[in-house]
């Protein structure tokens, strides 16, 4: 099964409700990450995804 | 960053690794400052850049930009930071609950491996136990979508809904409580139209209009497919 259906259907499982995440709100990464705006909805995915959290702390250039 | 991220190097390696955080210095969140700042002190360059753990722990960070060999690096030690570790107390907490889940999954019984996920979420860092517990999480996962196939394959086929009900049965006695047991609910109805329609095109011939009604009934579920034209059905056409 393929990690992100792997990961959906764990939480379809388990019905964990996580925030979606959205593009940088400042810069185009290309689809590098999925980006969150809030520390508890980042929080809540780096757990259900068993991953650390990468915090960009700026502004719009 | 903007550059540095889509950078071969590290988007490979840094998606596995971690979720993004985008905090607006002009609008920062409380915790999200304090953090920084315990971290930090001092820094003025932005951007401001960090690992955390999942419980919001500091693990490694920077201000100022960084060119694509000096992020590497960065992320090299994020990765192999001892923080991502659960710690003795999470490991204590979550062994009981994965030998459980590691039993029952041998077994067939989901709903301690269920129990045992629920367990696992309160708590991060990687230990052989979480491991344990996302193994049988998986074929649980993966038991239940064999489920949802079987009948999706026996209403296209026409064959006998019987076989069918009792896997609904079996979910939601496996999945009480979980997403899953309210999609077996809706399925026992789905399944329960689609033998009275069935029964009525015995009786006076195909029914499409019904079959559309029907579909549109359970649409946006798994179970709107269920009243497509049976494989059968079409062979015999």
């Amino acid at each position: 099964m393929p990690k992100l259906a792997l990961v959906a259907s764990l939480l379809t499982l388990t019905g964990a409700a996580i925030a979606a995440p959205q593009k940088h709100p400042h810069f185009d990464d290309r689809g590098t990450l999925a980006w969150h705006t809030t520390l508890a909805a980042a929080k809540a995915a780096a757990r259900a995804e068993d991953k650390l959290i990468l915090v960009e702390y700026g502004r719009e250039a | 960053m903007e550059r540095t991220l889509p950078a071969a190097d590290v988007k490979a390696r840094i998606g596995a690794l971690a979720v993004g955080l985008a905090s607006d210095c002009d609008a920062p969140e409380s915790d999200v400052s304090a953090i920084l700042d315990a971290n930090l002190p001092g820094a003025t360059g932005l951007p401001f850049v960090a690992f955390l753990t999942a419980d919001g722990a500091w693990v490694a960070g920077y201000s100022g930009s960084k060119d694509v060999t000096a992020f590497v690096k960065f992320l090299a030690d994020a990765e192999a930071s001892p923080a991502r570790d659960a710690t003795p107390a999470v490991r204590k907490q979550l062994d009981k609950v994965a030998k459980a889940a590691t039993a029952a999954a041998a077994k067939g019984d989901w709903k301690p491996v269920l129990a045992a996920g629920r367990e696992a979420a309160k708590t991060s860092g990687r230990c052989p136990e979480r491991d344990a517990i996302r193994a049988a999480e998986k074929l649980a996962a993966e038991w239940l979508a064999a489920q949802w196939n079987e009948i999706a394959a026996d209403a296209r086929s026409g064959a006998d809904l019987a076989p069918a009900r009792r896997r609904l049965a079996e979910i939601k006695k496996h999945f009480a409580g979980q997403p899953a047991a309210a999609e077996a609910e809706t399925g026992v109805k789905a399944l329960l139209r689609l033998t009275r329609i069935r029964e009525a095109e015995a009786a006076s011939g195909p029914s499409p209009t019904g079959r559309r009604r029907a579909a549109e009934e359970f649409a946006g579920s798994r179970w709107a497919d269920l009243f497509a034209t049976s494989d059968a059905e079409t062979d015999a056409k």
